[in-house]
C-alpha cells in the first residue's frame, strides 16, 4: 500500500503533537519512555496445534500456532529437522491490511522472528532441530504460523513473545510406523536461550520502548533487538531512517533490560 | 415491548470507581431487527416494515422510550458541523479528509481563506449528493493541533445539552476543542493530556447519566494534582 | 462421508459427547474483541474458535466495482494452518473457503441495508483459528455480532447452525465425528425475527420429512443462539473497554 496524501498530512500533524508531549517527558497514553504497555501471554490456546500462544501488548494481539509434520531433510543436512516461520497479516487486524499474498511487511516480520529463534535455538550445538531426526530420509518439520489478530503497534515484540511461548508449549508427537501420532506426545523442545525482541522507536532525539501505532507511524527509525536469557544478542532489525552509534548502543542496553522483563511473562 | 432473547439490565451504581451516579433509569438494549415502535417513523438507524418501526443498529431505549443508537456509521447530512483536513489542492478548490469513505470538497468559491495541505478546518456540510459526496461551506481555519477520531454516534454526548459537556472540558483543561459530527475532534492549547482523558471518559461512559458532573469532578481533581 | 473407521455415534440415546439430539455444544459469544476493526466478535463453539472483524463502509477497491446505488458486501472466510488436528495446511483461501466465503456473503447481502452507502464496500473477515466441525455456521454467528458491533445497519440478526442425520436420527449441531461419519449434514442460517432461511446447504441423503424436521430444529436452535448474540452485545456495553480475546 502506498502512502496517501492523507498519510503525509497526518504524519506532520501527529508528529508535532507527540513531540510537544515528549518535551514534557510524557507519552500519549501516559507511559514513561521505557515502559511497555500491559503485556500478557497465554500458552496452549489452540487445541488443534501442538503448541500455541496468544500474546498481547496493549491492544496488539498476536497468535502463534506451532505444528509438526513429516518432512524430507535437506540434502546437505540429512540429520537435521526443518524449522519454518510464516506470518499472516489477517485483514481483520488493521484497516491497512489487505487480503492477498504475503507482502514485504509480513515477510519481514516472519523473517525477523525466525532469525532470533534460529540464531539462538536452531543453529549450533544441541539445537532443537537436531532432535528432529526420525530415520534415514525422514525428519520432523516444525512450522510456526504468526497470526496477527489486532495491530495496534509493535507487532515485532508481540510476535516474538507469542512465538517463544508457542515453542515452549509445543509437544513433540510420537513417530510410529512411518506416521506421526499427535495424540501421544513424547516430549518438549530443548530450548536454552529464550530470545525475546524489544523494539525501540527513535522520534527526533527520543528513544521510546514499545512504540504505539501512532508512534511507529511518525518514528524516524525503529530498531528491534532480540536478547537471550543467556545475555547475548540474537538478532537485530532496523527499519527506515538513521540512528547514531550511541543511540544504537543505548538501545541495546535498553533491550537487554526489557528482554529480561518480558521473559518473565513466558518463563 | 419485551421479546425473547432481549435483556434488561441496571447500571450498577457502585461502578468501577464507585462513581457511576444513581437515579439512572432502566435501559433496554436493542439489537438490529428489534421492533422499537408500533407506529412507523424513519430515521437513519431504523426501518419501517408493515407500519411498524424496527432498529437497524444496536442501541438502547432511553427514559422516554426513545431509541438511541450506541454505535452507528456516520452518514453526513446537510448542516452538519464537521472537522476536516485538507489533503489535496485542486484548481477549483480543496479535497478535505472528513473521516468518511470519500473526501469532501470545498469549492474555492465558498471560502475566502486559502488553505494549504494539512491545514485543518471547521465547517458545515453544504450539500450531500445521492452517492454520498459532501460539499463544504462556512469554513474557518483552525491552527495546527491534535486531531483524534471519536465515535460519531457518541458526538452528541461529547457536546452535551447546550454545549454543557464541551464547556466543562474546555473550561476545566484550558484546551480549545472543536467537535465535528463526523467524529473528528480538534484540540489545541491547555492541558491536552487531561482533555484527551476526559474525552476518552465520555466515549467509554457515554451511556451513563450525570456524566457531565462526573467529568467535571474528574477534570477538577486531576487539574489540582 | 469421511474416511477412517466409523465410531458408534449414538449410545443409549446419547450422542458421542453426551449430548441429546437437540442440544448445542457449549457456545460462547463475545463482541468487541478487536481494537482496530470497526466491529468484531469471537465465537467459541465446542472445539471451534472463530473470530470475525468488520471494516467499512469504506472506499470500494477496485474503484470500477463500486455501485452507485449501494454498498458492496465482501466476505473472506479462511482457516488457519494450525486449525486442524491433522497436518499443517497452507494459510489463505482455497476452493473450499472461497465457496464458503460466497455463501456467507450472500447471507449478509440480504440483511445489510446497503442502499445507505453507495460506492462503498463493507468487509467481513472471518478467521477460523481452531476447527471442530460447523465452522461456517460459527462464522456466520460471529459475523452477525461483528456487524452489529460495527454499527452497520441491518434488517435483522442472523445465526447459523448445522442440523444433520446420524444413525437415523436428526441431530442439532453436528460435531466433528458426526460430520465425518453421519448420513447427512444441513448447515443453515436463520434470521432472528422473521425466521428466514438465509443459508441452506446440504449433503448426504434425507427424506422430505427428515429435512422438514431438520429445518424446524434449526429454527428452535437459532432462538438460543440469538439470545447468546444479544447477550454478547449487551455485555459489550457493560464493559468499559475491550480486553481483547480470551482464547
Amino acid at each position: 500500500m502506498g502512502e496517501s496524501a492523507k498519510d503525509v498530512v497526518m504524519h506532520d500533524i501527529k508528529k508535532g503533537v507527540l513531540l510537544d508531549l515528549f518535551k514534557k517527558g510524557e507519552r500519549m497514553d501516559g507511559r514513561g519512555f521505557e515502559d511497555y504497555r500491559p503485556v500478557s501471554v497465554k500458552k496452549g490456546v489452540i487445541a488443534t496445534a501442538e503448541g500455541s500462544a496468544l500474546a498481547k501488548i496493549g491492544k496488539t494481539q498476536i497468535l502463534v500456532g506451532a505444528k509438526f509434520d513429516l518432512a524430507t531433510p535437506f540434502a546437505d543436512r540429512p540429520k537435521e529437522g526443518v524449522f519454518s516461520v510464516n506470518c499472516e497479516f489477517l485483514p481483520l487486524a488493521s484497516p491497512t491490511f489487505e487480503p492477498g499474498p504475503p507482502n514485504e511487511n509480513s515477510i519481514q516480520l516472519a523473517r525477523v522472528t525466525d532469525r532470533a529463534i534460529r540464531s539462538a535455538e536452531v543453529e549450533g550445538d544441541n539445537s532443537i532441530t537436531s532432535t528432529f531426526f526420525l530415520e534415514e530420509g525422514k525428519v520432523l518439520a516444525l512450522y510456526l504460523d504468526i497470526y496477527v489478530l489486532d495491530h495496534s503497534g509493535n507487532m515485532t515484540d508481540a510476535a516474538s513473545l507469542a512465538a517463544m511461548a508457542a515453542l515452549m508449549s509445543a509437544k513433540i508427537p510420537k513417530y510410529a510406523d512411518g506416521k506421526l501420532v499427535r495424540t501421544e506426545p513424547i516430549g518438549v523442545l530443548p530450548l536454552k536461550h529464550f530470545p525475546i525482541a524489544t523494539t525501540i522507536a527513535k522520534i527526533d532525539k527520543y528513544l521510546l520502548v514499545d512504540p504505539s501505532k501512532e508512534e511507529s507511524f511518525v518514528a524516524d527509525s525503529t530498531l528491534s533487538i532480540a536478547t537471550t536469557q543467556t545475555g547475548l544478542l540474537a538478532s537485530m532489525q532496523k527499519t527506515k531512517g538513521a540512528m547514531s552509534r550511541d543511540e544504537v548502543l543505548q538501545a541495546v542496553d535498553i533491550a537487554f533490560k526489557k528482554g529480561d522483563e518480558l521473559r518473565k511473562y513466558i518463563l | 415491548m419485551p421479546r425473547r432473547g432481549a435483556k434488561y439490565f441496571f447500571w450498577n451504581n457502585q461502578g468501577a470507581n464507585g462513581a457511576i451516579p444513581t437515579g439512572d433509569s432502566v435501559k433496554k438494549i436493542v439489537v438490529p431487527g428489534e421492533k422499537i415502535s408500533d407506529t412507523p417513523f424513519m430515521a437513519e438507524t431504523t426501518y419501517v416494515e408493515g407500519n411498524k418501526t424496527y432498529a437497524s443498529v444496536a442501541g438502547m431505549m432511553d427514559e422516554e422510550n426513545k431509541f438511541v443508537p450506541t454505535k452507528s456509521v456516520y452518514s453526513p447530512r446537510q448542516g452538519d458541523a464537521v472537522v476536516g483536513i485538507v489533503v489535496y489542492i485542486r484548481g477549483n478548490g480543496y479535497k478535505v479528509d472528513l473521516n468518511l469513505p470519500f473526501e469532501g470538497f470545498l469549492s474555492g468559491k465558498d471560502t475566502r481563506v486559502p488553505f494549504s495541505m494539512g491545514e485543518i478546518m471547521f465547517g458545515k456540510v453544504k450539500d450531500v449528493d445521492e452517492v454520498g459526496n459532501v460539499d463544504l461551506v462556512d469554513v474557518r481555519k483552525l491552527a495546527p493541533g491534535k486531531i483524534i477520531e471519536f465515535p460519531a454516534a457518541k458526538v452528541p454526548r461529547l457536546i452535551g445539552k447546550r454545549n454543557s459537556m464541551l464547556n466543562t472540558i474546555m473550561q476545566g483543561t484550558g484546551t480549545e476543542v472543536y467537535v465535528g459530527n463526523n467524529g473528528y475532534v480538534w484540540l489545541s492549547g491547555g492541558d491536552i493530556g487531561l482533555a484527551l482523558k476526559a474525552i476518552d471518559m465520555v466515549s467509554r461512559k457515554s451511556h451513563v447519566s450525570g456524566l457531565t458532573n462526573e467529568v467535571a469532578d474528574f477534570v477538577a481533581k486531576h487539574k489540582s494534582e | 462421508m469421511g474416511g477412517g473407521e466409523k465410531p458408534k455415534l449414538i449410545i443409549d440415546g446419547k450422542r458421542i459427547d453426551g449430548r441429546g439430539m437437540d442440544d448445542l455444544r457449549p457456545v460462547k459469544v463475545e463482541a468487541g474483541v478487536l481494537n482496530e476493526a470497526e466491529g468484531s466478535a469471537y465465537v467459541e463453539w465446542g472445539g471451534n474458535k472463530v473470530i470475525a472483524g468488520v471494516y467499512g463502509p469504506r472506499e470500494c477497491i477496485p474503484k470500477h466495482d463500486a455501485n452507485p446505488f449501494k454498498a458492496l458486501v465482501k466476505c473472506r472466510y479462511t482457516m488457519s494452518p494450525f486449525a486442524s488436528k491433522e497436518e499443517h495446511s497452507r494459510s489463505g483461501p482455497n476452493r473450499r473457503s472461497i465457496e464458503i466465503s460466497k455463501v456467507i456473503r450472500e447471507v449478509f447481502e440480504s440483511l445489510v441495508i446497503t442502499e445507505l452507502f453507495p460506492m462503498t464496500q463493507i468487509d467481513i473477515f472471518v478467521e477460523v483459528l481452531q476447527a471442530e466441525g460447523g465452522t461456517r455456521v460459527s462464522a456466520i454467528t460471529a459475523a452477525a455480532v461483528a456487524l452489529a458491533d460495527a454499527g452497520i445497519p441491518m434488517k435483522d440478526m442472523v445465526s447459523g447452525v448445522a442440523v444433520g442425520k446420524i444413525e437415523g436420527e436428526i441431530a442439532v449441531d453436528l460435531g466433528r465425528e458426526e460430520d465425518n461419519f453421519g448420513e447427512s449434514d444441513v448447515p443453515m442460517a436463520i434470521s432472528s425475527r422473521n425466521k428466514d432461511i438465509l443459508l441452506l446447504q446440504m449433503d448426504g441423503l434425507l427424506t422430505k420429512e427428515e429435512f422438514a424436521r431438520a429445518v424446524d430444529k434449526a429454527i428452535s436452535a437459532s432462538d438460543k443462539l440469538h439470545a447468546l448474540q444479544t447477550d454478547a452485545i449487551v455485555r459489550s456495553y457493560e464493559k468499559l473497554e475491550s480486553e481483547g480475546l480470551e482464547l
